[in-house]
């Protein structure tokens, strides 16, 4: 047999093996009775940089699941019976091609009734394309940013307000210092935001608070950089080339801990320092220890909420996971599982025109976020408050904004050691 | 003859595949992307196994192709027109960067193309006006699954045959002397820095192609997803497994490749302990250690040992 011809058997070889290696059984279903579980999937970044937040989110689920599955299930009207949950976790990588393929996975091959969304915005945004192309319901708690649901698609929805309305947040509780005198006036703010959509939307609130409020505020230096950095000197030197007096940057979780770190070994120092998003999680405590005191962070939910629905959350959460902390990573997934079974029960069915028509109509009081109320917006995004809050020492964090929410004062201007 | 005929059944079954089985979208989802992997390695192998010009940055090309398609289709151009556009484009960036990065031989030049694939990462991060910047471009629809199968196969099809052509011919000897000695090569009259520049360029243009099939698919493009380092790695771990500087090795490599990931990301033990990249690094270790010539290099030793065992048999009767 000639060299080419053997190669070439070995490729068709191998082409049949993957053929059958990936074929599998169609899903049974039970059609009166109706399907003896509903199938719910998500891709998470369980290994890759989003690895820390991507257990968040497989423990909030697999909690959200636990906890429909102790009581029955998700109670469907056409069937008249309660029908467990099952839920696909798989594991992107942290990366939006393979986690594309996994959605793509999960609609053709397990047959899900429904997505779960993944964490983060560019994961998201590459995700959201398959639940746009099978007309299958979804719902996320880790894509904010507004790009992913300016583009038309009908079955995605997401629990996390805009990242514009984030930097809002903060303006509001900035012009309250002001008018306190707790901070100057006009704030001189140095922002540098991750190269994301996520971070276009924060430089695009500040900026829109800034051409609307310029006697509080004017940006004196505005500028990006790439997400999951590892020497942030150069930036931070541009920062302390400015008479900035407050310090604006978003970023993930593992850029804040890096770029913090170098920020004090800069000496530097500002009358405000924000990461966005970032700012209480533990992770960065442990890290960082006594250098992330005072710093102001505007997040989806906090722990401290005094809300009896937070409280029971926290202990079931206590509960069920004593060593992982209740952060927002937590909560928002926790409560992007209820949001799509309380949709499934106001179908009455796993239905996905019907599930996406519940979605879109959905209005929950009783939830634990920030304002206690999940309804949609026409686009699929949330609106809800966000809560300010403050590191202080001792590793106390505060809530300082809203006043309806807060549980201490902010300690402000930040005290220079 | 017996190959032909060989290669015709098989071509055959992969394209009434969808007539007979068309419910079966998962597995033609599977199937796109091992054409889809098999195009992009085999454009690969033109450069680094034909050639022997290693390169970890060619993830630029594809990522040239896919913005073209996406950029081209919201502009309103057809899908189909879209795909040879980007195949221009990327190799036309070949072209500038080509000539400055085969100055420098061997590691050098693997070093330079990380490099090249990283810049062109960050153009595409920074040019928001055109490229969206990290929000990236989503297209608006795809095209029915059997149709992106089909589209595929063609473009696999297109770029094994072309590949075969090119290895069989003067230009591929020549691509051959450089790859075994460059020095030697241009003593017997080959331009080498020319014969690499067309290799790349050759080999560009295709993977600009595939770029086009995979804007289509994903739906969604964005200078990490596309750019990305991960994506050139995975285009040089395909035509390892399978036997770099072969005509089937790469296209044995991606089938492999796709098998073994879909096997192994729905494995929820190996998924657990994220044992599923363990073992793709197993995989290559061993080729690497045991038989550099890949998977179809296993193949052809076990058919001559069987072969000469055979003869031994006859012999001794």
């Amino acid at each position: 047999m000639k060299t080419s011809t053997r190669h070439l058997a070995a490729a068709l070889c191998a082409a049949a093996f993957s053929l059958c290696a990936v074929a599998a059984p169609l899903r049974p279903t039970a059609a009166d009775n109706g399907p003896d579980e509903i199938v719910v999937g998500a891709a998470l970044p369980l290994t890759g940089e989003e690895s820390r937040i991507g257990g968040f989110y497989k423990a909030a689920y697999e909690l959200a699941v636990k906890e429909i599955n102790d009581l029955g299930g998700v109670e469907l009207r056409v069937y008249h019976r309660k029908i467990p949950v099952k839920l696909i976790i798989y594991d992107d990588k942290t990366d939006p091609a393979t986690s594309r393929n996994l959605y793509e996975r999960l609609a053709v091959q397990d047959h899900v009734d429904a997505f779960l969304g993944g964490y983060s915005t560019e994961l998201v945004q590459a995700q959201t394309v398959v639940p746009q192309a099978h007309q299958i319901p979804y719902v996320n708690g880790g894509g904010a940013a507004t790009e992913i649901y300016h583009r038309g698609f009908k079955t995605v929805f997401g629990v996390l307000s805009s990242i514009e309305n984030l930097a809002y947040s903060e303006c509001d509780f900035i012009e309250q210092m002001q008018a306190q005198g707790k901070l100057p006036k006009p704030l001189k703010m140095a922002v540098v935001w991750e190269n994301t959509s996520h971070g276009k939307d924060f430089v695009a609130g500040l900026s829109a608070r800034t051409k609307q409020k310029p006697q509080n505020y004017k940006i004196v230096l505005n500028e990006a950089f790439d997400l999951h950095g590892k020497d942030f000197t150069p930036l931070l030197q541009k920062v302390k080339a400015t008479d900035a007096n407050a310090f604006m940057s978003d970023a993930h979780l593992d850029d804040y801990i890096t770029m913090q770190r170098q920020y004090r070994q800069a000496g530097l120092h500002h009358a405000y320092v924000t990461y966005g998003a970032r700012g209480p999680e533990k992770a960065a405590r442990d890290a960082l220890g006594d250098s992330v005191n005072y710093i102001f962070a505007a997040t989806w939910w906090n722990s401290q909420i005094p809300n009896a629905a937070v409280r029971a959350f926290d202990d079931k959460w206590a509960k069920a996971y004593p060593k992982i902390p209740q952060e927002w990573y937590a909560a928002l997934p926790y409560e992007t599982a209820r949001t799509l079974f309380i949709a499934m029960t106001e179908a009455g069915s796993v239905d996905k025109v019907k599930v996406t028509e519940a979605l879109r109509h959905i209005d929950i009081r009783d939830t634990i976020i920030p304002g206690g109320h999940i309804r949609f917006e026409a686009d699929g995004q949330m609106v809800a408050p966000f809560v300010v809050t403050e590191n202080l020492p001792g590793g106390k964090v505060v809530i300082v904004y809203p006043k309806s929410e807060s549980t201490g004062s902010a300690v402000l201007p930040v005290p220079s050691n | 003859m017996y190959r032909l005929i060989a290669l015709g059944v098989v071509v055959l079954g992969f394209l009434i595949f969808p007539i007979v089985a068309p419910h079966a979208e998962y597995e033609l989802d599977v199937l796109f992307l091992m054409f889809l992997y098999g195009a992009m390695a085999t454009s690969w192998n033109v450069l680094g196994g034909f050639t022997g010009q290693v390169s970890f940055g060619h993830a630029a090309f594809l990522g040239i192709g896919a913005y073209a398609t996406a950029l081209l289709a919201a502009a309103g151009w057809p899908l189909w027109a879209t795909f040879p556009a980007g195949g221009l484009l990327a190799a036309l960036y070949s072209l500038l960067i080509g000539p400055p990065a085969f100055r420098l031989r061997g590691p050098y030049f693997a070093i330079a193309t990380i490099g090249i694939g990283e810049a062109t990462r960050l153009i595409a991060l920074n040019w928001s006006s055109l490229t969206g910047g990290a929000s990236g471009v989503t297209l608006s629809a795809a095209p029915p699954v059997t149709v992106q199968y089909y589209v595929s196969l063609g473009i696999c099809a297109a770029t094994v045959g072309a590949a075969a052509w090119i290895k069989r011919s003067r230009f591929g000897y020549a691509l051959a002397a450089v790859r075994s000695d460059p020095d030697a090569a241009e003593t017997l009259g080959v331009n080498t820095t020319i014969a690499k520049t067309q290799a790349l360029f050759i080999s560009a243009f295709m993977l600009g192609v595939a770029g086009g099939a995979y804007a289509m698919h994903y739906l969604y493009v964005s200078p990490d997803s596309t750019f990305g380092f991960s994506t050139s790695i995975s285009l040089v771990i395909m035509p390892i497994i399978g036997g770099i500087g072969t005509i089937f090795g790469p296209l044995l490599g991606a089938a492999i490749f796709t098998a073994l990931r879909e096997q192994l990301e729905a494995n929820p033990f190996l998924a657990k302990y994220s044992l599923d990249l363990s073992v793709f690094g197993l995989l290559l270790c061993g080729i690497v250690l045991f038989e550099p010539r890949g998977l179809l290099g296993i193949f052809d030793r076990l058919i001559r040992r069987g072969a000469s065992r055979t003869r031994k048999d006859s012999v001794r009767e």
